[in-house]
Parts: structure tokens; sequence; C-alpha cells
């Protein structure tokens, strides 16, 4: 499943959570790991949990 | 319901007068039964400025709670608590479906408030009781809402298949063009959807005839409502941090104001009546059942972190699991009576199960990389040895210098191997393989349950399947 982190494009696995996206992100990227808050395109923050689906962007500050 | 008498002249003129409508609404509760006395009072508060008011729940009220979930009657806690606090509708998440068709339907007729869910078919038989909508009536103002669960590329609400058996599912979208009438008998129209807020954003473009989106799935934080070709679209994050109050103004029929806001949950005071239901809730014997016996005192976490890694193997039908020892929270495991409690000290995390297919080198590389992010030592596995060096500095790569299957065989780096770990493996280390895997419908504690329930006896004592070198 592809999402994208900050508009970077990120493979995790079908499932995954903000957080296992975040994650993988910040591994990919050599970033120290991020908890959270994640926030959606709107500006909308979402829990850490929120289940991804396909092509779904979320991002680590406020788009907005 | 309220009347808001702004204008009373006009009032007195014969004009209709503005009946202001309170919708609550909440979404993803996932079973957080700590939270709902506050909840209770909350709502009490509510009810006290409008009687009338309805409190609708946006699906996944359940699922996320051993309590609540792993009962002889998976879900019914959290309907009772519903019921005790009065809700008056809601709709299906994806993890209503968590337990099968029977357990829903035990579920659904707890309820004491109806279930609207317009993309779901049942059969009569299956006797789940669910109707695409509703139209409740408050002081003459018809309020109709309607159900929608999300679907994934399956045609299924993402729940486990198998979960699903039995049950039929439409797109939200096609159904939700079905009912467009509505909005000729209704005063106001909600959408209470389990879609998440993109695609409650998209419901929205189409459905423009809806006055508001109550929704959920994403756990998204929407603070004062988004208005989106006119509907305002709602969610109150998850496991009641927040509930959302809706507010509509009415005037001949027609809203002609709307508004929203989060009410925050956490930090209210406890509702007595509803605290102690919960506390009888946790009563239940569910975490001093004992799964079975140890038979050796266990000494060291790695034999511990092997009984993980088998049950892990198990569940996820693979030929390898692999356990970060990280992972692991007991060091040790005196011989005697197992409990389900214990598991949840031994792994009490929650993380999700990944089950993939990588080659051997894919597995080996994996394999090295884990004790850099995990920052523990090296990985327990089953289904396979290995030996490797490992520098004493904590973020070196290990150097895996030997691996074999459980029967001897050396691990070809050509061949494809079935492999299961947990979520945090798969986000954190610095060499996935190629394919990321699926998530299967378990987490680490509920493998070892299920693994451990089914053996009266197990002796992990000395099971050593890793032999690390260190290196200075």
């Amino acid at each position: 499943m592809i999402v994208y982190v900050n508009n970077t494009t990120v493979r995790i696995f079908t499932g995954a959570t903000a957080l296992d996206a975040v994650r993988r992100y910040c591994t990919d990227a050599g970033l120290p790991l991020c908890e959270g808050p994640f926030y959606d395109a709107w500006g909308n923050q979402i829990a850490t949990d929120s289940p991804m689906c396909d092509g779904r962007h979320i991002f680590t500050t406020s788009p907005r | 319901m309220k009347k808001t008498c702004f204008f009373s002249l006009l009032a007195l003129l014969g004009t209709a007068l503005a009946e202001q409508v309170t919708i609550l609404g909440i979404n993803d509760m996932h079973a957080n039964i700590d939270g709902m006395p506050q909840l209770a009072t909350c709502v009490k508060q509510e009810r006290l400025a409008d009687p009338g008011l309805l409190l609708l729940a946006a699906g996944d009220n359940r699922t996320g709670n051993p309590y609540v979930d792993n009962g002889n009657r998976p879900g019914i806690p959290m309907v009772t608590l519903m019921n005790h606090i009065g809700f008056d509708l809601s709709t299906f998440g994806n993890h209503e479906f968590d337990s099968g068709p029977a357990a829903l339907r035990d579920y659904v007729n707890a309820a004491e408030f109806e279930f609207v869910c317009a993309n779901i078919f049942t059969t009569d038989t299956q006797g789940i009781n669910v109707k695409p909508y509703k139209i409740f009536e408050r002081n003459g103002v018809r309020i109709g809402v309607l159900g929608l669960v999300q679907t994934g590329d399956n045609g299924l609400p993402d729940a486990h298949p198998d979960k699903c058996q039995g049950l039929q599912f439409a797109s939200p979208f096609d159904t939700a063009a079905c009912y467009k009438h509505l909005r000729a008998h209704c005063d106001v129209l909600i959408i209470l959807t389990h879609l998440g807020f993109e695609d409650d954003i998209k419901l929205a473009r189409m459905f423009p005839e809806a006055d508001a989106i109550v929704g959920g799935h994403s756990h998204t934080r929407v603070e004062k409502g988004h208005i989106e070709n006119g509907v305002l679209i709602t969610q109150s994050e998850n496991k009641l941090k927040y509930l959302t109050r809706l507010t509509f103004d009415v005037e001949d029929g027609k809203v002609v104001s709307k508004k929203s806001e989060l009410l925050p949950l956490t930090g209210l005071e406890s509702d007595e009546a509803t605290a102690e239901l919960v506390e009888k809730t946790k009563s239940l014997p569910f975490f001093k059942r004992q799964l079975t016996t140890v038979k050796r005192n266990i000494t060291r976490r790695e034999s511990l972190g092997c009984m993980m890694a088998d049950a892990l193997c198990v569940r996820a039908v693979t030929d390898i699991a692999i356990v970060n020892y990280g992972g692991v929270r007991l060091d040790d495991f005196p011989a005697g009576p197992l409990t389900v409690a214990d598991v949840y000290r031994m792994d009490p995390f929650g993380n999700a199960i990944i089950r993939t297919t990588m080659t051997g080198k894919e597995l080996i590389a994996l394999l090295e990389s884990i004790p850099g992010s995990d920052h523990h030592g090296a990985p327990c596995v089953s289904g396979m040895t290995y030996k490797a060096i490992k520098p004493a500095a904590e973020l070196k790569p290990m150097r895996i210098t030997e691996a074999k299957l459980a029967d001897g065989t050396p691990i070809d780096p050509a061949a494809r191997y079935t492999v299961a770990y947990n979520s945090y493996i798969a986000s954190t280390t610095s060499a996935p393989p190629a394919n990321p895997g699926i998530a299967i419908d378990s987490d680490g504690a509920e493998c070892l349950i299920r693994f451990l329930e089914k053996q009266k006896e197990v002796d992990y004592e000395g099971v050593s399947r890793i032999e690390v070198q260190i290196q200075d």
C-alpha cells in the first residue's frame, strides 16, 4: 500500500496506522521517530492509530 | 429541542418559530470503557439543556479492549454501557464485524437503540436487525439519519473476510445516491458514516442534499466542523476524547443555520452509576483465566521470546516468525499457572501482526537490521535458528554468519519464505522486504493467548535458537 507522508511516497503494509506510516517515513528518511501529532490534508489533527488507506496523505506538521 | 424565539414580534405576526435541533455525535469509541463515565456526565449536562437531543454513534464502538472484545459475548459490555447512557442510534464501523455474524447479531439485539446502515445486506435468517435509515420526530421537526459503512478494495469493510461471511455490502457512494429522496421526507438530514474524513468530503460533494455528515473511521479531530459543498462534516477523533455537538436552526421545515463544536470529555467528572457499571465489567474474570501451565521455571528472556514467536508462526501460518527482543517485556517466568494477565504483561503493546513473503536474502537483512531499530538484543525467532556477530556499540548492525530452518536446512538466499512479525518491526526496520505484507486480524497478545490455551502444559526452559557473539 502506498501512502504519502509530508508529500513523500511511503510503502507500508496493508492495515497500517498513521503511526506505522510515519515511522516508516522517518526510518526511510533517516529522521528521529516522530510519535505525533499528525494531520490530514485539511489540517485536522488525526489520532496516531488512524487507519491508513491507499493514497492517503498525512503530515507531521499541519499543512495549514 | 429548544425553541429559539429570536424575533418574537415576527412570531406574533404568525411567522413560523425557529426550532433548534441538537445532535450529539461520537465515533470510534473502540471499547474505551474507562471514558464512558465522562461521556455520561457530558450527555446528562447536554440533556438538561435539550432533553430532545439525539445521541448518535458513527461506528467502531467496540474493539480495542480485551474486557469488551474477548469475553463470552464480544462487544456486549460496550452495548450495555451505551444502553445505560441512552444512545439513540448507531451505524456499523468495520470493527463491528470483528467477531463474525453470530456475535454481530447478539450485539445488535442487545442494543436498546437501533443500528442504521444502508449498504449492508443481511438475510432474515441471520437475524441482524439493521435498517438503512431512521426518521425521528422532535417537536414536529423530522430528523432523518442514513447510515453507511466503508468498504475496501475487496468490497467488504476492513475486517477479516471470514468474519463477514454471509453478509453482503454495496459501495457506500452508490448506495447513498439511492437515498436522496429522504430529503423530501426530512427537515434535517444527517448521514451517519463510518467512511473516514476524506470519503466524507467525497460524499458531501455528491450529496449536497444532506445537512450534515457525522463521520468516523479516520479518527480525525474536526474542531469546528468542516463545510464541504454546503454539508457540515464532523468527527470527534477516537476513544472518547471528545463528543461533537451539532446544532441546527430549523424554520419552515428548512435548516437555516448549522454549526458544530467539540466538547472535551477528558477531565470531566465521572458519572457514578456509569462508573459502577464499568467496574462491574472489569470485575469479569477474563484476565484471571488460566491458559496453560508452565512446567519448569523459564529463566531467560530469549526463551519467552521463542514462545511468543512460535505463537505468531502458528497464528499467521508462516514458515518463520520474528519477535524483537524489546517486544518481550518479562525476563523470566515461574513454573505454574500462566494467565491472560501474564500474556498482557509479556506483550502489552497491541502491535498488529504482519504476514508477508520474502527471500532468504531479505530475511537475513531484516534480522540483521532489527537490533539497530529496537535498541535491544538480537531478535527471537520461530521456525529457524541463527548465529550472529554483534558489535558492542548499540547502533551498529548485527551480522548473521549462519542461518538454518528448524529442520537444519540452510536458509537459501534465493528461496521465498512466509514470515510473520509485528508492526513495530515492519515500520522501523532499515531493511524492509519488497513486499510490505498484510496485517492479520490479530495482535501479539491475542496470538499468544490462542497458542497457549490449546496446550495443557508448556516447557520453554532452555529453549534457545540464536547464538550471538558480542564483538568489541
